[in-house]
């Protein structure tokens, strides 16, 4: 059975947000409150329970109100926080870091000691969810520093009920807990539409000209140009940036070059579109060229009609809200980000994503200088660096799993946790590939992963990022590792193709490579293949380096 | 009163029928000591009132809370 519980564990009582959050999930209700330390430490507690993620929300306050010896606590903590991950390997578990409120009367000119242990506990914090995969950083501090003390806490709940804060508290408390929640099921998108006018600046460039549009350092104009910051922020992130506007594109590129207060420039973009077409129809087109599927977008945009055309023509695409006000703007790109570009932690690959896409436009104008497709491939010098998955690869390998669509025989959606499970059983291989060629370095963006029974060994997961699809990569990588398992006294490998909506690609792919259909089930078809057998269709353009 | 009562409903998830100025505290599964802080918090914040909490454990009926607001 699917583990379905959520657990919220604390040392004040949560019982209303238990209850909050109850209406739309499977929330495990603790009996009694400040139960915490025991479900960290007590492994078969929860194990009875199986819960499919572990929330830790702790009130600063109680946790050093008596305290003297404030570092011999904190280490206490960070060891019963540390226990809780290590427990339960396979649970994503959020902790929040503490806010104290600065309740203790204290002389006029003494610097507050609660600030001094709100830092050490951040940085304490910090290493411990740096050296366990499955911890993630729960936010509450700056939840409660955006209400303010003042409206988040309560003195009358504390004292009638040891519930510390109110109603307003818990609400938003709840609203993020729920998101998160949401975000574990859902994809992480990949790129962000950008409208110009009235979105990235104030005003319409073509009536108003470079000089008349609103971008600058104060009044309205700066509201936009913090907008672009915190847009500059997200493709920091990883984010893919992109413009559709209805404008002359020699006039954008003007702004985009000249104007002196624009953030984002020319190469911050992967694809610009300014002209006069609808622009779902841009938005079509550039999915295409950039190989991505529909639902990878988040389209912003002021104007309330585009915004219900794009939705009715290109439903896959998520369309964002706009502000009323547009002092709001540069706290709606957070709340996007939050809501659509959700990571907790990011691959050396995020960071460099956008030099990447534009490094694959460099390789089609080789292409199509290149006689055939195989002297174009042989030209790039592509080097495939396969090797097992490494402790410091599993987040790009889940992170893989879980965006990858075209390239994906299985569609085995696996976070950092179940691979670390799955890698626990000695049977078990994830094996991956890193591919560069003289262009530059794609990163991690093969994923096998096999598991052995005797001599038969069954793929559970086949997946390539659409990045390099194209270049018989597969080939290469799929070859090599069947040889690996052949020395190790593999002798038949199975395989399996279950259809999804946007894996058309590789629909025929484990025919192509010598598979044998065995049978084929509800559209889910079987393999099996003799290892070692003749196949005439593999084409092995490069030699593969095992490290 | 009408109006307090359909503010109460909503908070506790019932229909306005089955309340009354004379519901009693825990006399209804969904009223119990967790949910009765929950409406003090609510009618305070809505109703702009603040009932001090050593008079909360006194509050019996939702009249009784009613008569906060009238004050």
């Amino acid at each position: 059975m699917e583990n379905t519980k959520i657990i919220l564990l604390s040392n004040v009582n949560l019982e209303v947000l238990n209850e909050a959050l109850s209406k739309d999930n499977d929330i495990y209700h603790i009996e009694g409150y400040n139960q915490w330390v025991q479900y960290a430490i007590d492994q078969e507690k929860m194990n009875n329970i199986k819960p499919r993620l572990i929330f830790l929300l702790l009130d600063g306050y109680p946790l050093f109100k008596d305290i003297s010896d404030i570092s011999q606590e904190l280490n206490n903590n960070m060891a019963y926080i540390e226990k809780l991950a290590s427990n339960n390997p396979s649970v994503p578990i959020y902790v929040s870091n503490i806010d104290i409120q600065p309740l203790k009367i204290i002389q006029g000119d003494d610097i507050r000691p609660e600030h001094k242990i709100m830092e050490q506990w951040e940085e304490a914090l910090k290493d411990c969810i740096q050296r366990n995969i499955n911890l993630h950083l729960f936010d509450l501090r700056t939840i409660i520093e955006n209400l303010g003390r003042e409206n988040f806490y309560s003195n009358q709940m504390w004292y009638l009920g040891s519930i510390p804060c109110s109603i307003k508290g818990i609400n938003l408390l709840s609203e993020r807990i729920n998101k998160i929640i949401k975000s574990q099921s859902q994809a992480r998108k990949k790129v962000l539409i950008l409208d110009l006018d009235n979105t990235l600046w104030g005003g319409v460039l073509g009536e108003d000209g470079l000089e008349g549009i609103q971008l600058s350092n104060s009044y309205i104009g700066a509201a936009y140009k913090d907008a672009q910051m915190r847009i500059k922020e997200l493709q920091g992130l990883g984010v893919l940036l992109a413009i559709v506007s209805k404008n002359n594109e020699e006039d954008v590129m003007k702004v985009l070059k000249d104007h002196p207060h624009m953030v984002l420039k020319e190469d911050d973009f992967v694809a610009i579109y300014a002209n006069w077409n609808p622009k779902s129809s841009n938005i079509l087109d550039m999915a295409n060229r950039l190989n991505l599927g529909l639902d990878s977008f988040v389209f912003l945009d002021d104007n309330p009609v585009e915004r219900e055309a794009v939705r009715l023509a290109i439903p896959e695409v998520v369309v964002a809200e706009f502000p009323k006000d547009v002092a709001n703007l540069p706290n709606v790109i957070v709340e996007i980000s939050r809501d659509y570009f959700f990571s907790t932690r990011l691959t050396k690959e995020d960071f460099e994503k956008t030099g990447q896409y534009q490094q694959e436009s460099k390789r089609q104008k080789v292409l199509e200088n290149s006689a055939s497709i195989e002297d174009y491939l042989r030209s790039l010098e592509i080097i495939v660096n396969l090797h097992e998955m490494t402790e410091a690869q599993i987040e790009r390998v889940a992170q893989l799993t879980q965006k990858t669509n075209q390239f994906n025989l299985m569609t085995g959606r696996y976070s950092a946790e179940q691979l670390v499970e799955y890698k626990s059983n000695n049977n078990n291989h994830i094996y991956v590939a890193n591919v560069s060629d003289k262009f530059g370095d794609s990163g991690l963006v093969f994923v096998m992963m096999v598991s052995t029974d005797g001599n038969v060994a069954t793929i559970d997961n086949l997946l390539m990022s659409c990045r390099v699809m194209g270049r018989f990569i597969e080939d290469t990588a799929i070859n090599s590792i069947e040889q690996k398992l052949m020395a190790q006294g593999i002798t038949e490998i199975k395989a399996k193709f279950i259809p999804t909506a946007k894996n058309k690609p590789v629909v025929n792919l484990m025919d192509r490579l010598g598979y044998a259909m065995v049978n084929s089930e509800d559209d889910i078809k079987n393999y099996a293949r003799i290892l070692g057998e003749e196949c005439e269709d593999r084409r092995i353009l490069f030699e593969p380096i095992w490290t | 009163m009408r109006e307090f009562i359909e503010f109460i409903a909503k908070i506790l998830g019932m229909e306005v029928e089955d309340l009354s100025q004379d519901t009693e505290y825990e006399s209804i599964p969904q009223w119990d000591s967790l949910m009765h802080l929950v409406l003090v918090a609510e009618i305070e914040d809505k109703y702009h009132v603040e009932i001090p909490i050593d008079e909360v454990p006194n509050i019996k009926t939702l009249g009784n809370f009613y008569g906060y607001i009238m004050r």
